[in-house]
């Protein structure tokens, strides 16, 4: 959707709001979301000419930041082979043992899904994505999304039903 | 009874074709079973938004904006940003159905209506009228407000919110009707606690948004239905409405 009396940097900065809650959703730490949001938006700025106007702007934002978390990922993965390990308990969350007496905070429960299911939930019932427009950002089949999708939220329902009673 | 998990969850990610989704609809009706298995869906769909929505009002780091060139002074709240949204809300609402209200009045679980709706068009408009409390969709800022505090008698003609009926449904609450202006959306709020829940909430025809008296004045035949399975005796006239609000709808 161009909107080509609003200069590009303008719509990218409008939809900064977006970008942070999809950064929300996919880093673990809420610390990690913004320096996340950054890496998104110097990648994107360096690329603007690649940008086609038939794809959605946040779309395309979107993939940016979903592959940046990769490396991101990937490169903490070497650091934390190359250098002593990290506390093991990193992806558990912050709130660890309150959480799971009683029901786990939503967040807690994202954070301790793997990537790939993450990062569909963020884009379908958070960003509102249609199943088509959600694929395309995460650069998968449909029938890859609508798995994993199912799969995370099964997890999800699972981890925050705990102390909640019905299952 | 209860149907595949696949086909509730693409039944409320709205990515079902017409035929599936009126059987599911007539199995929600029918089975309260299926109903419960509709509702966790819709409420895990809830519970995220609620937990990451917040986000979104936040300020944006100066940092982020330095990134992009921009001044402080970001479009507040995003002006064009808002424009933007708009225009892809028009785009979705003619690409997708129109919900098939009457079939969902008859639902116990109206709140699917507005949780789904709201979704897709005030919350992406950043209108921040409806939050997910408890598990409980109620209305909050401009809409909480008018419900709170606007009577239908004297409102005036500039308010984002109309009033139009008040009554008391089944359990002796008070419920209101409402009209969003801006997003061509109308539904029913009851009062539970301090708090206005939200019945339902459907679209009003987007033709009425420009004219304001004809939208104010003409609830959505869903919205009149509902009203009709759900009031006891008779609307409020101004004298008991005013007398409801000085009593703070208890």
């Amino acid at each position: 959707m161009s909107r080509p009396d609003v200069p590009l940097r303008d719509q990218i900065a409008a939809l900064l709001p977006r970008l942070r809650r999809f950064a929300r959703t996919i880093a673990r730490h809420t610390a990690d979301a913004d320096d996340l949001v950054q890496i998104t938006l110097e990648r994107g700025l360096v690329r603007l000419d690649q940008w086609r106007p038939d794809t959605r702007l946040e779309s395309w934002m979107f993939t940016i930041m979903k592959n940046a978390w990769i490396d991101e990922v990937r490169a903490r993965g070497r650091r934390a082979r190359v250098l002593a390990p990290e506390a093991a308990g990193e992806n558990v969350g912050d709130r660890s043992a309150e959480a799971q007496v009683t029901a786990m905070s939503v967040e807690a429960a994202m954070a301790r899904l793997p990537d790939d299911q993450r990062i569909a939930v963020g884009l379908v019932l958070v960003e509102g994505l249609s199943y088509k427009e959600a694929a395309a950002v995460a650069e998968i089949p449909m029938g890859t999304l609508t798995s994993r999708l199912a799969r995370g939220r099964e997890a999800l329902m699972r981890m925050l039903s705990n102390g909640g009673g019905a299952s | 009874m209860k149907l595949p998990d696949e086909t509730v969850m693409a039944y409320v990610d709205d990515e079902l074709d017409a035929e599936s989704r009126a059987r599911v609809e007539a199995a929600v009706t029918a089975d309260p079973e299926i109903r419960a298995q509709l509702k966790t869906q819709i409420e895990l769909r809830a519970r995220l938004r609620a937990s990451f929505d917040p986000v979104l009002s936040e300020p944006v780091p100066e940092r982020l904006l330095q990134t992009l060139g921009q001044k402080s002074t970001v479009p507040p709240a995003g002006i064009t940003d808002l424009a933007t949204l708009r225009a892809t809300k028009q785009e979705r609402l003619q690409a997708r159905r129109r919900w098939s209200l009457p079939q969902f009045a008859a639902l116990a679980a109206s709140l699917i209506i507005g949780v789904l709706i709201g979704q897709r068009t005030l919350n992406s408009a950043r209108q921040n009228v409806l939050e997910s409390r408890e598990g409980q969709l109620v209305a909050s800022a401009l809409l909480d407000e008018a419900l709170t505090r606007q009577l239908a008698s004297n409102q005036p003609d500039a308010a984002p919110v109309h009033i139009g009926l008040t009554y008391r449904d089944g359990s002796g609450a008070f419920c209101r009707t409402f009209t969003l202006i801006q997003d061509s959306a109308a539904g029913i709020a009851c009062r539970s606690g301090d708090a206005w829940r939200v019945e339902m909430l459907t679209r009003a025809t987007p033709a009425d948004s420009g004219a304001y008296r004809a939208a104010a004045s003409e609830l959505p035949e869903a919205v009149r239905r509902a009203v009709e399975t759900s009031i006891s005796g008779e609307p409020l006239d101004a004298e008991a409405e005013r007398a409801a609000q000085s009593s703070r709808w208890r």
